[in-house]
């Protein structure tokens, strides 16, 4: 990370904490040792399968729970500094407001305890319940409220102190479809305002749409972080979807890339480097070609060759991986291959 | 920032009071209680409700005035029944669910998240949340001044002395439910462990009472006892003498004057002997009133040292009490009810045909260490009775704050 401190909006190295157990029970480590950097004026994303310890980071960003070790700023004050959370809105999962007061008052309050001068509060509450389209119901009593509508007051209680960071902890959770594609605008809208977003979510097709920066949480440690792109990049590749009439495609497909893939293999290197592999379903069925490679060039080869052997080409698709492709990558367990369970790891 | 997030706090606690039915339902009770006691009146034959009048002995305007007699019954019915009990277990019932509700989880996110302490913020919240006792007893206390001003003719300003002291009492109280409520997050739990910490206090406070009534007595029989005992080993030292003189005979005795003196010396040893014999019952009766005292004050100082490490709810309410019979009318309202009390205790006197200097009745005796003791728990030193109570409060809260800075959410 080359990044300027300044220029960092949350700047975390090594944090780390442990839930201490009762009497008989172990505890839970866990963060272990959590590096990261959010920039200024981005939408950063924090994915992880339940128990990977989000939830436990945000919280300790906002004060809520106490790290067991921490060093970092955010917004350049030090982890904890309780004034600067007057710069930052929160939106908590599971949030629970008080039912006897109406959404009106809910936004109100909260600018109210992060210092916002209370003619201002009405004006910027008033302004933010009908952004979120929460302008009708604004005097109507929480009690009354939707799962959706109360998480639209969630939001404008959490932009209320027009924060320069704000962290949502599963802003969609329970909006139904036009309400997320709102929310997501929204996301955009304070990004272009330069306010800086810290999302953390499991809808994973979201936060691809609106984050410039992901970071993926696995057993209380960051898996990988950096922008889509970056991550993506080296898993990037080509596909070429061949037919042929002859039954015996697989001697065909053989013959046709034995110059690239040794016999009795289905993977090799093209001249240029790049990775080349091939997979039959079964007989009559169309052949997949993977190319690793980002660059159209290097298919040339593969293209020449198949229309030389007088073979069909159905399609040839650049193919770039979703993020749960690359969140399932990091769950799972390079050695069985099996998904990482949910939870931190006990004891130390 | 600080004045900002206090007053919205302060403004959070009203609505979430507001939203309770049960704080309307208090203060319509409430309105109901000072409606009764503006019902009630007093004129020369008795005290009177609305237009009928029922006769008192007492309670009528030869011995007590309109105004003390207003102010006896803020401080017995409004005071001591309607605000230190039936108000307060409402009030319990009604804010037991504040810290609760404060802590869960989603909600208690919102407010650390805030750029507030978490000591202030704990803090703010507990005092906040004293609003419905505060309220309440305001609006009671300003009711009954105006029923003291306009029916009894005085305008008393002590009888707000009632609002600091309802709420001091109540805090003591929810000092113990905010832990209990922070440590568990529950409400019942809470409120049933408060209930049970009010009725220890009450047990406690009532069984010191008690003792202190039993040691009084027993030192009042014990100084009697050793009074009685007094004459009694002086008779008794003059009897020996007495004895001791007749047994010996004289030089020239004539057979007539031993015959007499050995007669004499007969009756004077069979009267040791009985003197003997009720010195022996009475060292015998001194020395068990000794243990039984001695064993009372032990048991007294014990309850006492426990008493002085708790809140004294009872005591702290007496302050009030002590404050306005200080007033010149209620110390004639005193002087006459003790008038009367005298008198009764003379026309039962007659009746039993006693001499006015003779020793008093059982029943007289413990009449008087009733009113001793009700006075000397009322004339009980300041500092004790609310130092030690805002202590106890001081600590229960030091140790809920300590928890709420350190606990993870």
């Amino acid at each position: 990370m080359t990044t300027a401190t300044a220029d960092l909006a949350i700047d975390l190295k090594g944090v780390d904490k442990t839930y201490t157990g009762g009497w008989f029970q172990r505890g839970v480590h866990a963060l272990r040792g959590i590096d990261m950097h959010v920039g200024r004026g981005e939408v950063f994303g924090l994915l992880g399968p339940n128990g990977a310890g989000k939830s436990t980071l945000v919280k300790i960003l906002m004060t809520v729970i106490r790290p067991s070790n921490a060093t970092g700023l955010v917004l350049g004050k030090p982890v904890g500094h309780k004034p600067t959370l007057a710069r930052v809105g929160y939106l908590p999962e599971h949030h629970r407001f008080p039912d006897y007061l109406t959404g009106r008052q809910v936004v109100e309050f909260s600018g109210a305890m992060s210092g916002v001068p209370a003619r201002a509060c009405r004006k910027r509450g008033a302004e933010l319940l009908d952004f979120v389209g929460m302008g009708r119901w604004a005097d109507t009593r929480v009690r009354s409220y939707s799962k959706g509508m109360r998480q639209r007051v969630g939001i404008a209680q959490a932009l209320v102190n027009t924060p320069e960071l704000v962290l949502l902890d599963e802003p969609t959770d329970g909006v139904d479809p036009v309400g997320r594609r709102e929310i997501r605008e929204m996301m955009l809208e304070l990004k272009r305002r330069g306010t800086t977003v810290f999302l953390n979510s499991h809808l994973l097709s979201e936060l691809e749409m609106v984050c410039d920066r992901v970071a993926i949480l696995v057993q209380g440690r960051v898996a990988s972080q950096g922008t889509i792109d970056q991550l993506t990049t080296h898993r990037k590749r080509y596909e070429v979807e061949l037919e042929s009439s002859d039954s015996h495609v697989d001697s065909k497909i053989r013959e046709v890339f034995a110059r690239w893939i040794p016999a009795q293999a289905t993977e090799g290197t093209l001249p240029d480097g790049s990775a080349v592999s091939f997979r039959i379903e079964a007989p009559h069925q169309p052949v997949q070609v993977r190319v690793g490679s980002v660059e159209a060039a290097s298919v040339q080869p593969v293209i020449d060759a198949a229309r030389a052997a007088g073979l069909t080409i159905r399609s040839v698709r650049p193919i770039r991986p979703s993020l749960e492709d690359l969140f399932m990558e990091a769950v799972t367990d390079p050695l069985t291959g099996k998904t990482l369970g949910p939870g931190a790891k006990e004891g130390n | 920032m600080f004045l900002r997030q206090t007053s919205a706090m302060l403004l959070d606690a009203y609505r979430e009071l507001n939203a309770k039915k049960l704080f309307w339902f208090t203060v319509a009770l409430s309105t109901l209680v000072a409606a009764a006691v503006a019902c009630v009146g007093l004129n020369d034959r008795g005290f009177t409700i609305l237009w009928w009048t029922i006769s008192a002995d007492i309670f009528n305007t030869k011995y007590v005035s309109p105004a003390a007699f207003y102010k006896l019954v803020f401080v017995q019915l409004g005071l001591k029944l309607w605000l230190t009990w039936i108000a307060a277990i409402l009030a319990l019932v009604s804010t037991s669910s504040i810290i609760p509700d404060f802590v869960a989880s989603g909600s208690i996110d919102l407010s650390l998240s805030k750029p507030i302490g978490r000591l202030r913020l704990f803090l703010t919240k507990y005092f906040t949340s004293l609003m419905f006792v505060t309220l309440q007893v305001s609006l009671f206390t300003l009711a009954c001044f105006l029923i003291i001003g306009l029916r009894g003719k005085l305008w008393a300003p002590t009888v707000f002395l009632a609002i600091p002291l309802v709420v001091l009492f109540f805090s003591y109280l929810y000092c113990v439910c905010a832990l209990v409520g922070l440590v568990t997050r529950s409400t019942i739990a809470s409120l049933l462990i408060t209930m049970l910490f009010w009725f220890i206090l009450f047990v406690l406070n009532s069984g010191e009472q008690a003792v202190r009534t039993f040691q009084y007595s027993a030192e009042l029989q014990l100084a009697t006892a050793e009074k009685q005992a007094a004459p009694l080993a002086d008779q008794v030292s003059k009897a020996k003498a007495k004895v001791e003189q007749l047994q010996i005979a004289p030089e020239r005795e004539t057979p007539d004057d031993m015959k007499t003196r050995l007669s004499d010396l007969a009756t004077e040893q069979a009267r040791l002997a009985g003197l003997e014999l009720r010195q022996q019952k009475k060292e015998s009766s001194v020395k068990e009133l000794r243990t039984s005292f001695d064993t009372l004050t032990l048991w007294h100082r014990g309850l006492y040292a426990v008493k002085t490490v708790l809140p004294k709810t009872a005591e702290t309410m007496t302050i009030l009490e002590r404050n306005l019979h200080s007033l010149d009318d209620m110390a004639a309202f005193r002087e006459a009810e003790e008038k009367r009390v005298e008198e009764r205790r003379e026309a039962r006197r007659q009746q039993r045909g006693a001499k006015p200097d003779e020793d008093e009745s059982p029943r007289e005796a413990r009449e008087l260490a009733d009113r001793t003791i009700e006075a000397e728990l009322q004339n009980r030193p300041l500092w004790w009775v609310l130092g030690t109570s805002i202590a106890f409060e001081i600590v229960v809260l030091g140790l809920a704050c300590a928890i709420f800075s350190r606990r993870d959410f």
